[in-house]
């Protein structure tokens, strides 16, 4: 006889209670395996899409708001040898011409044969009035192949269109296409440059022919380039270095032959700031800053819109101003004379302000001599190409009742020949602005050589100052995936009441077992085993079906595991907003999650063991039942204690506002759920320990029975309790809003409605002006108020994106506007706080172009990883670090996803982020519905996606709600599984009260009356965990049920209390039923 | 004929050809009583003897209606227990006949009155609740242990413990007390105090009182002495 020997037959004989706690293994192991597959599977779905996303992309430049050219990307790939594609993307809607549905910000992605190239993908080229579009436009807009619809692409230029004087352009630019094509996934229909796994709406087109309807002929704003092992990103803007020409940076180098001189000047009109410093450095003759004035005036004789040039080479005083001999005649003026000139400056949102100065005649020259020469004039689009005034179109308004024929014959005659010259330094005091301040720059052609200077320029001039630099977008794409939101953690806390139930299952089953055993340890230890070798024993054996549960738990968790995915893909997509979650099984996930049941079963088996071994082995009846000597008097203090914080908690929440504390009240919950289970416990003694004229009832002994086997029947109704209070209240925690989200202070600021608009608004919507650029100044629109904030898009940082982003979207606001409304409300503010309010502190600015912002606080905590007083680096236009302290968080808020910061930091480091495309509106609400189709109606070209506030918030809450809804679908399986558990408690109740049943049958006792006992006994357990966990959480979610918009869903709530008592009376009455069958009269025989 | 009726109605029990028989795990039959034949009078006190295993215990079941014959019979007050179904048997086991057993089985959470009024509890009655506490303090009056009433079995000896089963198994006036090694776990001068006890109620009582034990001088405080040994009872 071995050991060995002994485990095998024990194992065989006892295989139905090993059956039991192979059960209680494999969930706790299925569960434990699944949660931790589910984040990898998460992890690598995420990664794979950044595949599906890039293609086979490495290295990505995106120019911003600039155009370099399209043959860039052929000279770096040639360079480096890899693979390139140039991209001219761009922002647009997609229309159904039929049924008029319209899809806003859609990717338009004009492309050429080398996208597909760089993919290794074969795909047919698209010509002219042809396009592809990505799965998901075509489901949404029901297009099928060869379908026609309508594309309205945003206008974009080189010159920026909020500069000063830049034409006015179309909003969109219209296709009509046909669908060549509909792209799968794998054929980069998901392309996007974006750490986001909810696919973009992508149009393709044919790249020439987007760039010719936009007049950006031969220019791109994206280069894609392959990688291999021996570039990085230094070699490859180095590359770029190397290969740019000044086109690429919208600079014209030309010869003025008139003028022996050599002109650079910028497509842009107004040359940027590290160009200009640049050019400054390389000695020009001759520097220009040419501005467009709205009248030169004499008293009553005005000359209306003329060029005035300020330049570097007058030798005027500051003060001084020098005419043409046009302008003299015109205006009948002489040397000394008082010239008054206004002309308009362009604020936020092409704010027109007229200005005036008056500046001195020092001189009057003859047009074509001296200073007054065409080519002063920058090649302002919409101007110089204009056949007369009539036909300007400049970006500002031309009253043209004003422009006499006069004006008409000199514009003729002399187009913009400036009519007057100041002083550059004047000039600069007057019309400088966020994008440059020069026009042109020149040089003498003696002295400088034109394709030195050019030579000069490129060496000089880095592209990074342009903030042109490329992006490591796979690395990057990758690591967003890789650090996203560990959901194997997030599912281990949301399955922990199913792992909870597993183990205490394995537990409850594996004590049975050895309760039921005790007589063989009684015999193992009388024949000299010692009970470290009983203990061993046990072990082992349990340890051959853990080792078991564990392997099979491991298969069970990948089912699970795809049950989850299942659910998130579908029912629970509002978690994780996308489809595309697929199982990723990795050997040493598995591995742990199987090794971590294992160790949690055997740790559990292992401490039941010793603990039941021990008692079997040491002590006696007697001291056993002497150690039940009654006497809890701290627990009446402990209670009392409990039941007046709750009181004192609910009174002073109550008094100070229950909305704003609900925590107190969940902790008032947590002290009465103590208070209960306490009182219970002490009733449960008292009465079972009542002596004194005691009349023996069923009720009493009841009672008397549950004080038997106190700890264990408390325990039961304590799980059950704490079960079921944290499934209710975390029911009651899914964010609601309604009934304040008009409230200022509230998440959505007390704005009626989010605008987003695919074509930036360039005009301020509140101003007369404004409203009447878009034609509807109407008596409504103007009782609207709006905050137009600025936008620099960039990744997504809400919880509705898994990736870890690094740097979200920026929105510029008018952070004085929020202080006076009081709008938004903050969870914590850093103590680098300088005013009263974070608000205010957003316009302060350091030298070191560090600033603050404002975010949502789940955006700081969740979305970025960082906390209050971080800071967040971003490169600017100009391709400086900007660093931004993030200030305060913000409770709940439509800003989930960005970060705040003031217009005017915006403005000035983004200058060229046209317009703005995010619109808070407010207005009266009783006319909500008016206002939304009037918007609506009025931006429909622009592309704006108009959603009530609180729907956006809801949006946001709905992620949240959806982990809720997972949390409590699981924490009610675990209950569930606990109260399984409840009748293995039965069972092992009966199983140490063999004597005591049989002595009742002896006793005369009926069946019936012994499986009423049983029964009530165990169903009060039930019902008082049940009651005391309802009980508390009801007091817990007061908040919840006085709000008007009260939204526990108690239809589920209801179910599952009545899951739990169905389950339980089942399991109740199945083992009690099962237990009463067998012949308990054996045990009281002596032979 | 009426000698003959008033003989059968003196008769408690009356046990005719009983035999018993097991079959062990192996599927081996052993036969333990065989042909057991007995009467017992209203009031008789007896005690049965006999090495262990010989069926004692097994006997006393039969006759307590915790385990059936598996064939003969064995009527008790005239009621053919074999005859009665299992539904019968808690008011019999109630009614008329008082189990004490080898250990006293009290339940530990039950104080030990409370563990005497256990017994009345099936049977519904408020009114013979009542009048069954004052009987049990009367009874533990009687046994000594009017003090101790509301103790925890666990705080008491295990002869005062085995006093209160006495008095358990008295508390519904039945017309048997089975006794099976009443004194099993019992030190010699509590197991002599305890057979007198039970004599003494059953003198009070006029109850049948059956006795299984290993001790001849206990038994001897009987009325009669049977022996059972070869599966077959014999007086003695």
């Amino acid at each position: 006889m071995k050991i060995s020997k002994l485990i095998y037959n024990s194992l065989k004989f006892y295989k139905k209670q090993h059956l039991a706690l192979l059960a209680g293994t494999i969930i706790s192991t299925a569960v434990l395996t699944g949660a931790l597959i589910i984040g990898d599977s998460v992890r690598d779905s995420l990664g794979s899409l950044v595949d599906n996303r890039l293609g086979d992309a490495e290295y990505v430049l995106q120019t911003g708001d600039r155009f370099v050219t399209s043959g860039l990307s052929t000279k770096i790939a040639k360079d480096l040898e890899i693979g390139s594609a140039s991209v001219l993307q761009l922002i647009g809607m997609a229309i159904d011409p039929l049924k008029q549905e319209r899809i806003n910000k859609v990717q338009v992605l004009g492309i050429d044969q080398s996208f597909w190239s760089l993919s290794g993908l074969k795909i047919p080229e698209l010509l002219e009035d042809e396009a592809f579009i990505s799965e998901n436009l075509a489901e949404k807009l029901n297009l099928k192949w060869y379908d026609e619809f309508l594309l309205r692409v945003a206008n974009a230029g080189i010159i920026p269109l909020n500069a000063p004087f830049a034409e006015e352009k179309m909003a969109t630019v219209s296709f009509r296409l046909k669908i060549k094509k509909i792209l799968t996934d794998d054929e980069q229909g998901r392309y996007s440059l974006k750490s986001d796994q909810k696919a973009p709406y992508n149009v393709f087109l044919n790249q020439k022919e987007l760039a010719k309807k936009l007049e950006l002929k031969g220019l791109v704003n994206t280069i894609l380039l392959a990688g291999n092992d021996d570039i990085d990103k230094i070699i490859i803007d180095k590359s770029l270095k190397k290969n740019w020409k000044l086109a690429d940076a919208s600079l014209t180098v030309k010869k003025l032959e008139d003028e022996d001189r050599i002109e650079v000047q910028s497509e842009r009109i107004f040359i940027d700031e590290p160009i200009s410093q640049l050019l400054n450095k390389l000695n020009p003759s001759e520097k220009v800053l040419s501005y467009l004035v709205n009248s030169i005036s004499n008293d009553s004789l005005k000359v209306p819109y003329s060029f005035v040039s300020a330049i570097s080479e007058t030798k005027s005083l500051k003060n001084e101003i020098t005419v043409n001999n046009w302008l003299a005649d015109a205006l009948q003026i002489r040397p000394g004379d008082s010239l008054p000139i206004s002309y308009f400056t362009i604020g936020p949102l092409r704010e027109l302000i007229e200005k005036q100065d008056t500046f001195v005649v020092s001189e009057i020259q003859n047009i074509g001599s001296g200073y007054f020469r065409k080519s002063l004039m920058p090649e302002f689009p919409g101007l110089t190409d204009a056949g007369s005034c009539s036909d300007w179109n400049t970006g500002i308004p031309i009253d043209l009742d004003k422009i006499s024929e006069r004006d008409e014959d000199y514009w003729d005659e002399y187009k913009g020949t400036p009519k007057a010259i100041i002083s550059l330094d004047k000039g600069q005091e007057l019309w400088s602005n966020k994008f440059g301040q020069y026009t042109s720059f020149r040089f003498d052609q003696n002295t400088t050589d034109m394709s030195d200077l050019e030579q000069n320029i490129l060496n000089e001039l880095n592209p990074k100052d342009l903030n042109l630099s490329f992006v490591d977008a796979r690395s990057e794409g990758e690591n967003a995936a890789e650090n996203s939101i560990d959901f194997g953690e997030l599912f281990l806390s949301l399955s922990f009441f199913v792992i909870l139930a597993g183990l205490l299952l394995t537990i409850l089953l594996h004590s049975l077992n050895t309760v039921s055993r005790s007589k063989e340890t009684a015999i193992l230890a009388s024949i000299g085993f010692t009970p470290k070798r009983i203990l061993k024993i046990r072990l082992a054996e349990s340890s051959v079906v853990i080792v078991l549960g564990s392997i099979i738990g491991v298969g069970m968790g990948i089912l699970y595991n795809q049950l989850l995915l299942a659910g998130l893909n579908s029912v629970w997509q509002d978690a994780v907003k996308t489809d595309m979650l697929s199982l990723s099984l990795k050997p040493s996930t598995l591995i742990i999650g199987g090794f971590a049941g294992l160790i949690m079963s055997f740790l559990s088996i292992y401490f039941v063991s010793r603990n039941q071994l021990k008692q079997q082995l040491a002590a006696s009846l007697k001291e056993l039942e002497k150690s039940k000597a009654p006497g809890f008097k701290w627990s009446v203090w402990i209670s009392w204690a409990a039941f007046a914080g709750a009181i004192g908690l609910v009174i002073y929440s109550i008094m100070d506002g229950p909305d704003e504390n609900s925590s107190a009240f969940l902790a008032a919950g947590f002290l009465i759920l103590l208070d209960l289970v306490l009182t219970i416990s002490r009733s449960i003694q008292k009465k079972g320990n009542i002596k004194q004229n005691s009349k023996i009832s069923f009720t009493s002994l009841i009672y008397k029975n549950l004080g038997l086997h106190h700890k264990r029947n408390m325990a039961s109704i304590s799980l059950l309790a704490l079960g079921t209070f944290s499934v209710i209240i975390t029911g009651a925690n899914r964010k609601t809003f309604y009934g304040v989200e008009n409230d200022n202070q509230s998440g959505t600021g007390g704005y009626l409605y989010w605008a987003e608009s695919s074509m930036p608004i360039l005009h301020d919507l509140d101003t007369k002006e404004g409203r009447e650029s878009y034609g509807i100044d109407t008596e409504l629109f103007s009782s609207l108020e709006f905050a137009q904030l600025y936008e620099l898009e960039s990744n997504d940082a809400s919880c509705l994106n898994l990736n870890l982003v690094q740097n979200p979207t920026i929105l510029g606001c008018d952070p004085a506007l929020f202080e006076m409304r009081s709008s938004f409300s903050f969870t914590q503010v850093s103590d680098q706080s300088r005013s009263k309010s974070p608000w205010l502190d957003l316009n302060y600015s350091s030298d070191d172009n560090i600033y603050y912002a404002i975010a949502d606080q789940t955006v700081i905590r969740w979305g970025l990883m960082k906390e209050v007083g971080d800071t967040l680096f971003y490169t600017d236009e100009f391709g400086k670090h900007v660093g931004f302290i993030l200030l305060a968080g913000l409770e709940n808020s439509i800003f989930q996803g960005n970060i705040l910061v003031s217009n005017r930091v915006f403005e000035k480091h983004f200058p060229s982020v046209n317009g703005t495309k995010v619109i808070l509106v407010d207005g009266p609400e009783e006319r909500q519905d008016v206002i939304y189709q009037m918007l609506k109606d009025q931006f429909v070209d622009l592309g704006m996606e108009i959603s009530p506030t609180s729907q956006r918030l809801a949006e946001f809450n709905s992620v949240t709600n959806s982990y809720l809804t997972v949390f409590m679908m699981l924490g009610g399986l675990g209950i569930l599984i606990g109260t399984i558990g409840l009748g293995i408690v039965l069972l092992r109740n009966l199983l140490d009260m063999k004597y005591e049943l049989a002595l009742l049958k002896a006793l005369g006792y009926t069946r019936k009356q012994i499986f009423s006992l049983i029964i009530s006994e165990n169903l009060l357990i039930l019902c008082l965990g049940l009651l005391t966990g309802i009980i508390s959480a009801f007091i817990g979610i007061l908040p919840s049920l006085l709000s008007p918009a009260f939204t526990l869903p108690l239809g589920y709530v209801f179910v599952l209390i009545a899951a739990i008592l169905l389950v339980g009376f089942l399991s109740i009455f199945i083992t009690a039923k099962a237990a009463l069958k067998r012949n308990y009269l054996i045990h009281l025989r002596s032979e | 004929m009426n000698t003959q009726r008033f003989q059968e109605i003196q008769n408690m029990i009356k046990i005719q050809n009983l035999s018993k028989q097991y079959e062990n795990a192996s599927g081996i039959i052993q036969v333990v009583l065989e042909g057991i034949d007995l009467n017992i009078e209203q009031g008789e006190s007896i005690a049965i003897v006999g090495p262990s295993g010989s069926g004692k215990s097994s006997l006393l079941n039969i006759l307590g209606t915790l385990d059936r014959a598996t064939s003969g019979s064995v009527l008790l007050n005239e009621k053919d227990l074999g005859q009665l179904s299992e539904k019968e048997y808690p008011g019999i086991r109630n009614t008329e006949i008082g189990f004490v057993f080898q250990q006293h089985h009290l339940l530990p959470q039950l104080s030990l009155l409370e563990n005497i009024l256990l017994a009345v509890l099936p049977l519904k009655s408020a009114k013979r609740t009542d009048e069954a506490k004052k009987r049990a303090e009367k009874l533990m009056e009687a046994v000594g242990l009017t003090d101790k009433t509301d103790q925890l079995p666990g705080q008491c000896s295990v002869g005062e413990c085995q006093r209160v089963a006495v008095v358990r198994a008295l508390i519904n006036q039945p017309k048997v007390v089975l006794a099976d090694e009443p004194t099993g776990s019992l030190d010699e001068q509590s197991a002599n105090d305890l057979v007198n006890l039970l004599a003494e109620l059953n003198r009070e009582q006029k109850s049948t009182l059956i006795m299984v034990t290993h001790s001849m001088e206990l038994a001897k405080k009987m009325k009669k002495i049977y022996r059972l040994s070869n599966k077959k009872l014999e007086q003695l």
